[in-house]
């Protein structure tokens, strides 16, 4: 077959060609052996401009294509499908980064030009070798692993099972709920017609553990936790650790981790006297909300029994605090504070309630309506973050500064509600682990990528849902649960995935069956294959092969190759970088 | 049948890969069948001048072995490519520079200094070292020129064979002879050896290949019935091309490595260095320090003598910079 390659450089409206000459890289492109067409073309990424390579594909013209541009990150999937639709294959596009790695990191136009025609060079002597790339079919189990056992999980074992999936839902605790079953109340609940009393926990919106354990498509596994995974997408042996210590193996598809959050411990800031017997975190006042709830007795402080004459609520306790929390904010203690605030005005009209904030960040639909709806309630909000909570026998008092006008303030409070932070659960790293994903720096998983193709969805099979994904509402967890099984659902539909065979291949003629690639493989996508009594070499499954080289890099004998990155394609590329231009 | 011309030859090298020649036993005889040998130096009383005098490409197979270190070796080198129609490398030293391509971590002068003068059994001093000309009474005598760098044979003249190993296993000769015999030489600059690494011939047992430490072999009190790697020691098998029939793991003793590279690996101290930081410490490396780390690595006692014992010369990085 010819080579016939196709260079499309884009001038990324100015981004590009204000520091690289796009047209004299065209230019030296198109001198270049076996490039038939070298061009700039308007709008690279637009439909024209990919229609205009695509007729050039689609005529014959080429049948290689490289894209000078940005970053590869970007519009990959996009380029390649629209390739391949013209009848492209995938291994014969290439691109080469002269935005991120040239343009933006250069001033000289001359520099920048010489190194995007080194980049050019390159990638035109490894299109020169590249190789079509073959698709494979592997196996796609159509069963679903949830862990946690939240709303975000309920939500989608539900989903997944309605859509026909078998699904196993995986609770630590002794029944289903999570967190937001020990709640009193979701805000700003007003949807629920005529029985609303705005305060009901069991909002219509929230999944029903009750639906979840009459679902004949949901295996419920109560105080149980995973012990270990192993597998890849499509094919993973979970080990589960029920009641009495029982290990039970169960093998799934996918698995969507819905392992929520851990509450701030208000005991690292010791300001807050969070010994003290008045002082209670929010999610502490929730239980005296739910002890009342029968009787409607309303709330006593726990020290005597009083009913308080006032009550200070103190926001982002190890929220948005670099120096004793963490840096992020936790999205829904505002909301709650106010929420929580208004029960205890409706309880108690008499009760004076103060709220000490930074910021309130009533985001959200009819949250900013509920705020003013309790401001007008009576409800204070005092500015600027408490330095200290002093505490009196059994009362307390507030030290901090009215950073609106300025003035110290001294309040004296009979109970102190904390209004805590989330953070990363325990199980997060543990997890992440067995099932390949990876941690952000704050702890929490790395964020959803929606891209597929190339999301570490897409390598591990393993999606994401609720608060193991950052601080989330309740609302938004179950949105997420049902966002996680419809992918994982998209996934297991057709029963198989097709694997690209851009991955680690093993050259059976060469392996020495030294086995330091079974070891060292994160996605045990390596496995043992006898070839003769005795001699088991190593065969790598394309289903849970990411092509991420850590075999291939290992291996001693060179036996392992990434299909896309051969040595001699890297000698090419090298080879090219080093000639003058 | 008119019987094949054969020339043996030594440059730097030990002799071994001659004694693996007699090592044959009694398929000697299948050679002295096959062939007539026109030149043997170690053996029998034939003159450079002889092989001059020869018309060119008259000898059919060469068996060079010994790396290139001196004028006088590529002079020989060059002269037995331009009489032999088959020049096979024959030994580690010709293969891929072998110990004397250690030489290379040094120079002329160092290793002058070390034979000739700075050496505690020897008495020099008029300080002589090797001079490639002097003038005495009688005339001018000559020495070839010792180089600064030891080369492979194939980085002097063209190869067209090689045969692995210090010294090759006798099986490896064997075949060979018989290849030539019966006319069935693989393609031009293949390597007469198995395609695989050693493990594929080790008795050992292997299982997970993730390792703490490394202990050199005086240091472990037994060693198990299982791959020698798993138990620390720096074993190069997995990085080097079998067809020794792993004979010193037969003896519990580690790889050294003589076999050389495996196919496709372009520097075989580099895939196993690679190989080896793959597994070495693996575990719990999250946690580690700088310091953990580099503690880790100093255990590995002479890092080129134990990665590049046999191929430096015609490594990546294949000698020291010289001044």
């Amino acid at each position: 077959m010819g080579k016939n390659i196709g260079v499309y450089i884009c001038d990324c409206n100015g981004e590009i060609s204000k520091t690289v000459d796009v047209d004299a890289v065209s230019i030296f492109a198109g001198n270049q052996d076996e490039v038939v067409v070298s061009r700039v073309p308007n709008n690279l990424c637009s439909t024209d401009g990919l229609e205009a390579i695509k007729k050039d594909i689609e005529t014959g013209k080429v049948d290689r294509v490289l894209i000078a541009g940005c970053s590869p990150k970007r519009y990959d999937d996009l380029f390649r499908n629209a390739f391949e639709k013209s009848g492209l294959n995938r291994g014969f596009y290439l691109r080469r980064n002269i935005r991120e790695q040239c343009a933006w990191v250069h001033e000289d136009k001359d520099i920048a030009t010489e190194k995007a025609k080194l980049l050019v060079k390159s990638g035109i002597s490894e299109l020169k070798l590249c190789e079509p790339v073959q698709e494979i079919k592997t196996k796609m189990g159509r069963t679903s692993l949830v862990i946690g056992g939240g709303v975000a999980g309920m939500s989608a074992a539900l989903d997944l099972a309605k859509n026909g999936f078998y699904t196993y839902l995986v609770e630590r605790d002794e029944e289903l709920g999570g967190r937001a079953f020990n709640v009193s109340m979701t805000h700003p609940t007003t949807e629920c017609g005529i029985c609303c009393i705005h305060d009901c926990r069991d909002c219509v919106l929230t999944p029903k553990p009750e639906e979840v354990y009459c679902n004949e498509n949901i295996d419920v596994m109560l105080s149980s936790e995973v012990v270990d995974a192993l597998g890849h997408v499509g094919d993973y042996t979970v080990n589960i650790k029920g009641k009495n210590g029982a290990l039970r193996a169960i093998n799934v598809g996918t698995v969507i981790i819905a392992t929520g959050y851990k509450p701030f411990d208000p005991a690292k800031i010791p300001e807050y006297s969070y010994d003290h017997k008045n002082v209670l975190t929010s999610l502490e006042l929730e239980k005296l909300f739910l002890e009342q709830k029968p009787s409607r007795t309303g709330v006593r402080r726990p020290s005597d029994g009083k009913v308080p004459d006032t009550i200070s609520f103190i926001q982002c306790v190890g929220s948005r605090d670099i120096n004793k929390g963490n840096p992020w904010c936790s999205l829904v203690c505002c909301n709650y504070a106010i929420g929580q605030a208004k029960s205890l005005k409706k309880m108690h009209p008499e009760t004076d309630i103060t709220i000490h904030y930074i910021d309130i960040r009533a985001s959200y639909r009819g949250f900013e309506e509920f705020y003013n709806e309790v401001l007008a309630m009576g409800v204070k909000f005092l500015r600027g973050r408490v330095a200290e909570v002093q505490k009196l026998n059994d009362d307390l008092q507030i030290i901090c500064e009215d950073t609106i006008s300025g003035d110290p303030v001294q309040t004296k409070a009979d109970m102190v509600i904390l209004s805590i932070g989330m953070e990363p659960n325990e199980d997060t790293k543990r997890l992440a682990e067995m099932f390949h994903r990876e941690l952000s720096e704050d702890g929490f998983y790395r964020d959803l990528n929606l891209n597929l193709n190339f999301s570490p969805e897409a390598r591990t099979g393993a999606f994401l849902a609720g608060c193991a994904q950052g601080p989330k509402s309740i609302r938004y967890s179950i949105a997420d649960g049902k966002i996680a099984a419809g992918l994982a659902a998209d996934m297991m539909r057709k029963g198989y995935i097709l694997a690209e065979d851009t991955l680690g291949i093993v050259d059976e003629d060469l392996c020495g069956r030294c086995r330091i690639c079974v070891s060292l493989c994160p996605y045990d996508a390596i496995k043992l294959e006898e070839i003769e009594p005795g001699k088991a070499i190593a065969k790598i499954d394309p289903a849970g092969c990411t092509g991420c080289g850590v075999c291939g890099a290992a291996c001693p004998t060179g036996a392992i190759l990434m299909s896309q990155f051969k040595d001699d394609l890297i000698y090419a590329q090298i080879d090219a970088l080093s000639e003058e231009v | 049948m008119e019987k094949l011309k054969l020339a043996l030859y030594w440059a730097a090298s030990c002799g071994g890969c001659e004694i693996a020649v007699l090592d044959l036993d009694e398929k000697i005889l299948d050679v002295t069948a096959i062939f007539d040998i026109v030149f043997w130096p170690v053996a029998i009383d034939i003159k450079y001048k002889d092989v001059e005098a020869m018309p060119d490409e008259s000898i059919d197979v060469c068996l060079f072995n010994g790396s290139i270190r001196t004028s006088e070796n590529e002079y020989m080198a060059h002269l037995l490519r331009k009489k032999s129609k088959i020049l096979i490398a024959f030994g580690s030293c010709a293969h891929e520079g072998c110990i004397p391509g250690l030489a290379n971590l040094s120079n002329r002068d160092e290793v002058f200094n070390v034979v000739y003068l700075d050496n505690p059994s020897t008495e020099n001093p008029k300080k002589i070292t090797p001079k490639t000309s002097t003038k005495v009474e009688e005339g001018e005598l000559t020495l070839p020129e010792f180089y600064d760098t030891v080369k492979t044979l194939d980085q002097v003249v063209d190869v067209d064979y090689y045969i692995p190993g210090c010294p090759p296993p006798v099986k490896l000769i064997s075949d060979a002879i018989d290849a030539i015999a019966q006319n069935n030489l693989p393609p031009k600059g293949s390597i007469l050896a198995p395609l695989r690494s050693v493990c594929d011939e080790c008795k050992f047992e292997r299982h997970e290949k993730k390792i703490k430490e490394i202990k050199r072999v005086y240091e472990v009190e037994k060693i198990e019935d299982k791959c020698l790697l798993e138990q620390g020691i720096i074993c190069m098998g997995p990085a080097t091309r079998g067809g020794c029939d792993a004979r010193c793991l037969d003896a519990n003793m580690p790889c050294t490595g003589c076999g050389g590279k495996t196919p496709n690996s372009p520097d075989q101290g580099a895939k196993m260095i690679s190989a080896l930081s793959s597994i070495l410490g693996v575990e719990g490396e999250e946690e580690m320090t700088e310091e953990d780390v580099d503690s880790l690595i100093d255990q590995v006692i002479d890092p080129v003598g134990t990665f590049y014992k046999y191929s430096l010369p015609s490594a990546f990085i294949n000698r020291r910079p010289l001044r």
